[in-house]
């Protein structure tokens, strides 16, 4: 048996059929979420050949699985993001089925995750575009509200996504070329050009964002916040294959301060755009821009400290979106989509989703004792020895922002003078307790679960030098 | 050379025609001589069988979202004003231009025989010209149908895999379902 058979092709055929019995959403939410915790957990039980049996529980696999001449090839490097994945959403399928929150990401996610790993581990990694392509197809109906128009968010969504395809491939076709013979450097040029705009499309940068806002505009935060939250980690996972994969990209100093112009220019427009956004929804996204500028900077700086470090930002990013759509779930309840002026004294009625919302906001921004501080800490020091401006920049966004979701905390905690009554059930308090509590918790003690997300990029091996 | 010159005549007429045409049943056809013109390029330095997998998938697609506009019943097309179609028509003439302007350059860095770049190109900016000017849901799936024909002509002059040739057959058949579903092609009583 292959590892790719076990983490991609059987989750893939699993959710294929599993969207015939979708109307049974309670029984195929738990069946999404036993296999997707049993993927992850497989992680831990599996050695990679030509490893040998150490523990009578060791399952030994074979890393690769041909098809038609080409390979997907799921080494140990790869596990610890199939882990990642997997658990993931098991966990958003798990609160999803506790908070009724119906969307086709069950059973449609185990179907994303596969080609998302399918993507990140086929060789030559050049046709990793045409799956990035079919999961992007996958999408549009998990992120499609149930009998509505689709939007103009979603139309974007499309065409941005797909456009990066194109480009992706022809740079990749400039790229091999490369692997041979040196190239020059116009193709060298032309070769980054093509793989910057693909890039660009894939990663939402300004002014190809606009899908994301309009779709977290219409879209209830826990259906498909899940898609915007892991594309674009993939995507950026996959700029550093591309980066680690060819010699002649990697030594040209070009690309790093193209990455960290866009990076900074996602920080700040997400910055900017999230403080004067009234709709929670919207700010969301924006922040989701934001917290991928910050992972660009951060490769950008091409040591690997940086590079490390921008696969630790990825951990604040997936608890942070996760704490921040099930607070705004749970706030939802009566009106939506809610607006910052609707959040009024909102933690007489909701407690623990406002005080969710606003732990999730101050985190984003990077205070102290928050899961977001240890990361970005290394992140302006990091950039202050490159650019003197970019932190300056960063800072000054980041410090904007706290004032102003300072502010929300604020009018969250206002007295009220009437009585309002507890609109969270049980069963909601001891979700966001207990999601509160291990935030709060890495957050005061960030070492080890951080440093676990290294492995992110252990597989880049020419990248980390 | 005469074929060559046919068929590039043929696709600047074609993608003038899908710019100005409004019924979708009119969009169809011009979609499906697109595949056709895309196949007649592709068989030319391609086996038959692979680039019969093409013009079949492209074929394929085309059948579902027609078969969803048909269940329907829809015909989509908003009324357009003369002066708005001259405007299209104005606008794929500039890319015509454009075009035949940058293809020597281009020739340069992409070594593809000039009725492939300048047919693959003439297809791929007029899917972009029809994406930025229509708004539909199953316009934005017919935009994106003559910008990947388009890609597909430059792409295949320069890669022969297998391999690709079916997954960008899936791809072009996953997008004509997308564009069906999103149609309400599949939708019973309601359902979705």
């Amino acid at each position: 048996m292959s590892a790719p058979i076990i983490w991609v092709i059987i989750p893939a055929i699993a959710s294929i059929l599993l969207f015939f019995f979708r109307k049974k959403s309670d029984l195929i939410s738990l069946f999404q979420t036993g296999t997707c915790f049993l993927l992850a957990g497989l992680n831990y039980l599996v050695k990679f050949e030509p490893a040998v049996r150490s523990r009578w529980f060791d399952i030994i696999l074979s890393p690769e699985l041909e098809l038609l001449g080409r390979s997907l090839t799921l080494t140990a490097n790869y596990s610890f993001i199939s882990g990642v994945l997997y658990g993931f959403l098991g966990i958003w399928t798990l609160i999803q089925f506790f908070t009724k929150e119906k969307s086709l990401l069950t059973p449609l996610g185990l179907l994303f995750n596969a080609l998302m790993l399918a993507a990140l581990t086929v060789e030559p990694f050049l046709y990793s575009a045409l799956i990035i392509e079919a999961a992007v197809i996958i999408c549009v109906p998990i992120l499609m509200e149930k009998k509505e128009i689709p939007t103009a968010g979603l139309s974007r969504f499309l065409i941005f996504l797909t456009l990066g395809m194109p480009f992706i491939l022809l740079a990749g076709w400039f790229l091999a070329g490369g692997e041979i013979s040196p190239i020059n450097e116009e193709q060298l040029l032309l070769a980054t050009l093509l793989l910057g705009l693909g890039f660009i499309f894939w990663l939402a940068v300004f002014p190809f964002h606009t899908w994301m806002p309009l779709i977290s505009e219409k879209m209830k935060p826990l259906k498909g916040l899940y898609i915007l939250v892991i594309l674009p980690v993939v995507v950026y996972l996959l700029l550093l294959k591309y980066l680690d994969g060819f010699v002649w990209l990697r030594d040209y100093a070009l690309i790093f301060d193209s990455i960290r112009v866009f990076g900074l220019i996602m920080v700040v427009s997400g910055c900017i755009w999230a403080i004067f956004q009234t709709n929670l929804r919207k700010m969301i996204s924006y922040l989701l821009i934001c917290s991928l500028g910050t992972m660009l900077l951060s490769a950008s700086v091409n040591s690997n400290e940086g590079f490390l470090n921008g696969a630790l930002l990825i951990f604040p990013r997936l608890a942070i979106f996760l704490l921040a759509a099930v607070a705004i779930s749970l706030l939802e309840k009566k009106e939506s989509p809610l607006t910052i002026y609707q959040l009024k004294s909102a933690y007489f009625h909701t407690p623990l989703g406002s005080l969710g919302l606003i732990v999730a906001l101050i985190s984003m921004t990077g205070m102290p004792l928050t899961i977001g501080f240890a990361p970005m800490l290394v992140l302006y020091r990091l950039l202050f020895d490159v650019s003197h401006i970019a932190v300056i920049l960063v800072l000054v966004s980041m410090a904007w922002m706290t004032i102003s979701f300072l502010r929300i905390a604020y009018q969250v905690f206002l007295p009220t003078e009437f009585d309002s009554a507890d609109r969270e059930t049980l069963t909601e308090k001891i979700l966001m307790a207990v999601l509160l509590g291990v935030i709060l918790l890495i957050g005061i003690f960030p070492g080890p679960p951080l440093s676990l997300f290294t492995n992110f990029i252990s597989g880049f091996e020419f990248l980390i030098r | 050379m005469i074929v060559d010159s046919i068929l590039m005549a043929s696709t600047i007429t074609v993608s003038g025609v899908i710019m100005v045409v409004n019924g979708w049943k009119w969009r169809m056809a011009c979609l499906s001589i697109f595949q056709l013109i895309a196949f007649l390029l592709v068989v030319q330095i391609w086996p038959v069988a692979l680039a019969a997998v093409k013009l079949i998938a492209g074929w394929i697609g085309i059948t579902v979202i027609s078969a969803a506009m048909v269940r329907m019943e829809r015909e989509s097309e908003t009324p357009q004003n003369r002066s708005f179609r001259l405007y299209k028509l104005a606008m794929s003439g500039l890319t015509w231009i454009a075009i035949l302007v940058l293809v020597p350059r281009l020739n340069i860095w992409l070594p593809i025989s000039f009725p492939y770049l300048f047919s693959g190109l003439v297809f791929f900016l007029c899917g972009f010209l029809f994406l930025s000017i229509h708004e539909e849901m199953i316009e934005t799936i017919i935009g994106l149908y003559i910008l990947l024909a388009g890609f597909d002509i430059i792409y295949s002059s320069l890669e022969g895999s297998a391999l690709v040739t079916g997954v960008y057959a899936v791809i072009l058949i996953s997008i004509s379902i997308l564009g069906a579903y999103l149609q309400g092609g599949f939708s019973s009583g309601g359902e979705v």
